[in-house]
Formats: structure tokens, C-alpha cells, sequence
């Protein structure tokens, strides 16, 4: 054991101490690359992913500034601006539209969970208990008349409330409270019910298709990060509009834009008209730079990888060409180098996969993983392979 | 039985290639135990493939290498090991050691792959055979440090360490200068006459002449085989 510990010594005391420094100038490299390159690519995924789920009919309210609802503790700063019942309102006088609103309400026993109030249209199509005799668009301008509230909970509370159960909820910052009902679930696929990304915000759009909008277009009030809205809960930015079913969205956005225009609070654009905007700003925003950095750095890497690997495994074909004269068999060697630098660069690996899970532990969706585990596993491989196959060439049988 | 007998043995680097060329052509050769032979030739004769062959670092294209008796054409690439590892010691022109360890630790090399004898053991024979080529001084010096003389006698102590049967120096005198060649050519006499089979491949005819046994190569073949100025070939 002494032994096999010495020529483990050896091996990796050949280049070991500069392995070390490659090892960590490849790590702080990929961390720049995950943090500059893959956010775009995350969102050209995304994008994909809400083209998929019919938002490439749909169309964005970008405000000039941000909005803030009258109940939020941010009331103060939105005196300045244009207020989010304002944009409402303006978005209201919107040709046959209808607004209804996504939020988090509290349950009881502190239960956070996703709320979705819906337009009226919507709601007299959905399977709710006969006692809902009408929904509202927003909980402040509830009627008289109306029983419950209908809420969609999070598919993780099917099994504490059935469909019809009437729940008592309040939106958090608010001490009123109101009486709803439940009238169906949503997947979620992500652990923190905050989260735009998640797999609810995902359903909740192919929810709101699957219903008959019996010609109304719908605006939903959105916190979504990826799609460059706040994630702040009190703030929104964004509303999302979709036209009358049946309609394309461009046939609406030109009014919806002159109407806009007048007030001069915002635009309205298109989700491809977004998509491109952001990928001109990945060449000319602000963040450009450190990418161009990041993707100059990583080309001089890969460079300096290529000399260094040269050297390193010509040292170390020498060892071996020595080794063999004295006695050790391909298999030996064969293992001292997977353990010297086979071992090393598996726990890299692993510490940068353990590194990128913490960094993003609270916002990130599971496919940000895919590329910077695949560029991670690339670069142990172009670290660890070349290696094995020169240096065990002077130890396979020669004829 | 004889520790090296090479039977009809031949050698042809990429056969079946445009560019294939015969480095060897039908060798038969026999050295008896305790034989000090000298591979002389042009470069380019095959000196050092004939080398490579009888220590299991090339395979031949036809023909039979026999160590001790034991035809090591059939043989795995561990068993192959294991022969260099305890038989067949190596003395090369360019040194062969591992540059960034120091003599002692170059020196005891050979034990790390022999698992009868322990490393502490083999340390302590590799700093007697340090002391007999004179470098016990230098023991713990790197041998990147030493001379190239320094070097080579770090080289043959390594061999002598473990005292092996046969040792094959391959121009072992080549980057020395004249004084410095006898004096290694005199402790490869040394290891010679306790017993080892010694097999030295040069085209200096004063290192060739410390050798009982002259064996000359031209293109491959053996054209010359003297032995106590009795030719055999």
C-alpha cells in the first residue's frame, strides 16, 4: 500500500501543484461563463418554452416605470408614477378585453400558496361549485353579490383541500380577509411556491387556454424574472395581453398601442419582438462586455490548456517510459493515474455541481444545469483523457 | 540453458506499410551466464532494437526470445513486467530516470514494483549500491542537479541495486567524456564479474573492448562474433 502511495506521490508530484492552479483557473472560468453565457441561454430556452405554451399569441405591456399597487408598502415611491390601477384602468379601456390577475394568498397555518383570480368570462366556464355565483377582477372590487372568490391552489395541496372546500384568505399585506372557494389545482414542479418559473406558471397559461374566453382578450398582471418582469411581489411591470380567442395578436396590438401612446406610461410588444431585443442586448447591453470577457478568457484557457496538457503529458510519458523499464505493468499505471488525476478532477466536478445547485438553489429551473454540466464534464474529460491515452502509450505492448 | 537465446529473430518496424523497414534479420544468438558482450555497429545496425527485444520492450516480428529458458513470446504484458522487473536491468545513453526525484529515491525505484521486497529494505540496498558507484554523498540530491557522469553512475547503481541476472546498457558511455566512460565501463566490469549477464550495445570500440565478447551488427544482421579471439559466426 506504502508503495502504490509513493509512485502516487510521484505521478501527481510531477505536475501536481500546477494541475492544482489549472484546476482552479478552469473552475473561476466556468463560473464566469456559467454567469454571463448561460442566463441568454436559459432564456432562449424559456422563451421556447412559453412560445410552446401559446405565448407567441400573447402580447407584453412594458411600463417606462414600475407600478406599484396603492395597498403596498412602496405606496410612498409611486406617487411620481403612473400607479398600477392607473395602468389598469388605461389596460381596462383595452377594445373587449378582460383583466384577471395572478397572486400569493395565506391559508392559515401559515401556508403560502399560488392564487389565481379570473376574469368573469372565464370563470362562468369553469367547473365551480353552483354557490359561486360570479367572479370579480380583483378581490378590493368584489360585488356584494358575490359568494367566494374562486382560487387555484397548488397541485401539493390536493390532498389537505378537496375541490368546493371554503377557505378563508388574505393576500399578505393586507388584513382583510375573504372567503373562497376551491375550484381547482395547479403542477407546480418547483419546490418554493414563489417562483415565476416554476411549472405552475407554466400550467396556469395552458390553464387559461384550455378555457373558453367567448371573445374577451385577457390581461394577466405578471411577476415573472425570466421574461425581464420584477420578481418583487409588490411590483409589477408587465401585463401580459392576450387577444380575443381566435384573433391574431398583431390585428390587436396596434390599438392596444395607440391607446398606450396617449397616456405615454408604456409599450406594448410582442414576445418575439422581446426575445430579440434581449438578444441584441446580450452583443450591445451593458452585461456585454463581461461575456465577451468571459468567452476571451475561456479561449485562452483552452489555449494555454493545450500547451500545458502537452507538457504535462510528456512528462509524464517520460515517468512511465521509465516505469516500464522497471518493472510496472500497464494496469498499474493505469490506476495511478486515474487516482492522481482522474480523482481530482471527478471531485471538481462535483464541487462545482454542488457550487452551481447553491448559487441557485432559489431561482434556478433544472435545465440551467444542463449546459454548465455538460461544459463541466467537457473540460474534465479534455483534462483527464488525453492524459490517460499519452501517457499510457509507452506502456502498451509494442509489435 | 542459457539466460538470453535469440532464435531467428526479426524485426520489421510497420510491416505491410510503404514505409516498412527491417531493423532486424534473422538473429541467432546465445550469451552464456556471467558474459560480458559488446553490440557493436553503424547507427542504424539495429544495436538498439536487438536491446529493446531481449528486454520485453519490443516484441519481434518472427523468431524466438528466450529468457532463462522461458520463451517470453507467449507471455502477458504483466509477466512481460515482471521479468524487467526482476532479471533484466537497464542502463540507457539518455539515463532513464525520473528527473524531479533524488538519487536515493531513482536508486530504489525497482522495489516499488517488486512485491517480495519491501520498500525500507530496498532503500537500504539502493544506498549500498550508491556507495560502491561512489554517489552516497549525493544521495538526497535531485538528479536534475548532477552531472551527466553523476547521472549515469545513478543509473547503474540502480541496476546494481537490484542485482539483476542480465544488464543491457544501451550507449551507456555516449554523453560522457573520456575519463568518466572508463570509470562507468569499469563498474559495469564490476557488476559483470559478481555474476550478471551483461549485454552493452556502442560503437566505441575502447568501451567495446572491456567486453569478452565482441558481436557485430551492419544492417540488421550479425556480421561479426568474436569470443576470446575465437569467431564463432
Amino acid at each position: 500500500m506504502r508503495k502504490r502511495l509513493r509512485l502516487l506521490r510521484y505521478a501527481w508530484r510531477a505536475m501536481g501543484l500546477q494541475y492544482c492552479l489549472l484546476l482552479c483557473l478552469i473552475a473561476i472560468t466556468a463560473l464566469c461563463v456559467q454567469f454571463t453565457c448561460v442566463p441568454p441561454l436559459t432564456k432562449l430556452v424559456q422563451y421556447a418554452r412559453y412560445m410552446g405554451a401559446g405565448l407567441e399569441n400573447a402580447a407584453f405591456f412594458q411600463a417606462n416605470q414600475h407600478f406599484y399597487e396603492r395597498w403596498s408598502d412602496n405606496w410612498n415611491f409611486s406617487r411620481d408614477f403612473p400607479d398600477y390601477l392607473e395602468a389598469q384602468q388605461i389596460i381596462d379601456g383595452f377594445a373587449q378585453r378582460a383583466l384577471c390577475r395572478s397572486d400569493f394568498a395565506d391559508l392559515g397555518a401559515n401556508e403560502r400558496v399560488r392564487l389565481y383570480v379570473c376574469n368573469e368570462t372565464l370563470l362562468r366556464n369553469l367547473d365551480l361549485p353552483g354557490d359561486v355565483s360570479r367572479a370579480l377582477l380583483e378581490y378590493r372590487e368584489r360585488a356584494d353579490g358575490a359568494s367566494y372568490i374562486p382560487l387555484m391552489l397548488d397541485e401539493r395541496l390536493r390532498a389537505t383541500y378537496a375541490t368546493g372546500d371554503v377557505l378563508e384568505f388574505k393576500i399578505r399585506g393586507n388584513d382583510r380577509s375573504f372567503p373562497a372557494i376551491v375550484a381547482g389545482y395547479l403542477a407546480s414542479d418547483y419546490e418554493l411556491p414563489y417562483s415565476g418559473q416554476s411549472g405552475s406558471y407554466y400550467a396556469f397559461i395552458n390553464y387559461i387556454f384550455s378555457r373558453d374566453t367567448s371573445g374577451d382578450c385577457i390581461a394577466l398582471c405578471v411577476s415573472c424574472p425570466e421574461l425581464g418582469l420584477d420578481a418583487d411581489e409588490y411590483t409589477y411591470s408587465k401585463f401580459l395581453l392576450f387577444p380575443p380567442e381566435g384573433e391574431r395578436v398583431e390585428d390587436a396590438i396596434a390599438d392596444w398601442q395607440a391607446c398606450l401612446l396617449r397616456h405615454g406610461i408604456g409599450n406594448v410588444t410582442t414576445l418575439r419582438q422581446m426575445r430579440a431585443q434581449e438578444l441584441a442586448l446580450n452583443f450591445t447591453g451593458p452585461d456585454a462586455m463581461f461575456g465577451l470577457v468571459a468567452l476571451l478568457s475561456l479561449a485562452l484557457l483552452l489555449v494555454g490548456l493545450r500547451g500545458f496538457m502537452a507538457n504535462m503529458a510528456e512528462k509524464l510519458e517520460n515517468q512511465a517510459s521509465v516505469y516500464r523499464l522497471l518493472g510496472i505493468a500497464p494496469g498499474q499505471w493505469r490506476a495511478v493515474m486515474l487516482c492522481a488525476y482522474g480523482i481530482p478532477v471527478t471531485l471538481l466536478l462535483l464541487a462545482a455541481q454542488c457550487a452551481i445547485f447553491l448559487l441557485y438553489a432559489d431561482t434556478t429551473i433544472p435545465y440551467t444545469h444542463i449546459p454548465i454540466t455538460l461544459v463541466t464534464l467537457w473540460m474534465a474529460a479534455a483534462l483527464v483523457f488525453p492524459l490517460l491515452i499519452k501517457t499510457l502509450r509507452p506502456l502498451r505492448p509494442k509489435s | 540453458m542459457y539466460p538470453i537465446e535469440l532464435k531467428g529473430i526479426s524485426k520489421v518496424y510497420h510491416p505491410g506499410q510503404r514505409w516498412a523497414r527491417t531493423a532486424l534479420h534473422d538473429i541467432h544468438l546465445c550469451i552464456a551466464e556471467g558474459e560480458a558482450c559488446a553490440l557493436m555497429g553503424a547507427s542504424g545496425s539495429g544495436k538498439t532494437t536487438l536491446l529493446k527485444i531481449i528486454g520485453q520492450i519490443l516484441a519481434p516480428t518472427s523468431g524466438e526470445c528466450r529468457i532463462h529458458g522461458v520463451n517470453t513470446a507467449a507471455l502477458s504484458e504483466r509477466k512481460k513486467a515482471r521479468i524487467r522487473n526482476q532479471t533484466i536491468g537497464f542502463i540507457f545513453q539518455d539515463f532513464g530516470l525520473v528527473e524531479d526525484r533524488n538519487a536515493l529515491e531513482n536508486t530504489a525505484m525497482p522495489f516499488l514494483f517488486d512485491p517480495e521486497i519491501s520498500y525500507a529494505q530496498g532503500k537500504k540496498m539502493a544506498l549500498e549500491a550508491l556507495e560502491q558507484v561512489g554517489l552516497a554523498r549525493l544521495a538526497k540530491e535531485r538528479v536534475s542537479h548532477l552531472s551527466g557522469g553523476e547521472r549515469q553512475r545513478v543509473a547503474i547503481a540502480r541496476a546494481m541495486a537490484k542485482r539483476h541476472d542480465i544488464l543491457l546498457a544501451d550507449e551507456p558511455t555516449g554523453q560522457l567524456d573520456t575519463e568518466t566512460a572508463l570509470h562507468i565501463m569499469q563498474l559495469l566490469q564490476a557488476i559483470q564479474k559478481s555474476g550478471t549477464t551483461l549485454l552493452v550495445a556502442t560503437h566505441n570500440p575502447l568501451v567495446a573492448a572491456h567486453c569478452t565478447r565482441q558481436i557485430v551488427l551492419k544492417d540488421g544482421a550479425v556480421t561479426s562474433d568474436e569470443n576470446s579471439n575465437q569467431s564463432s559466426r
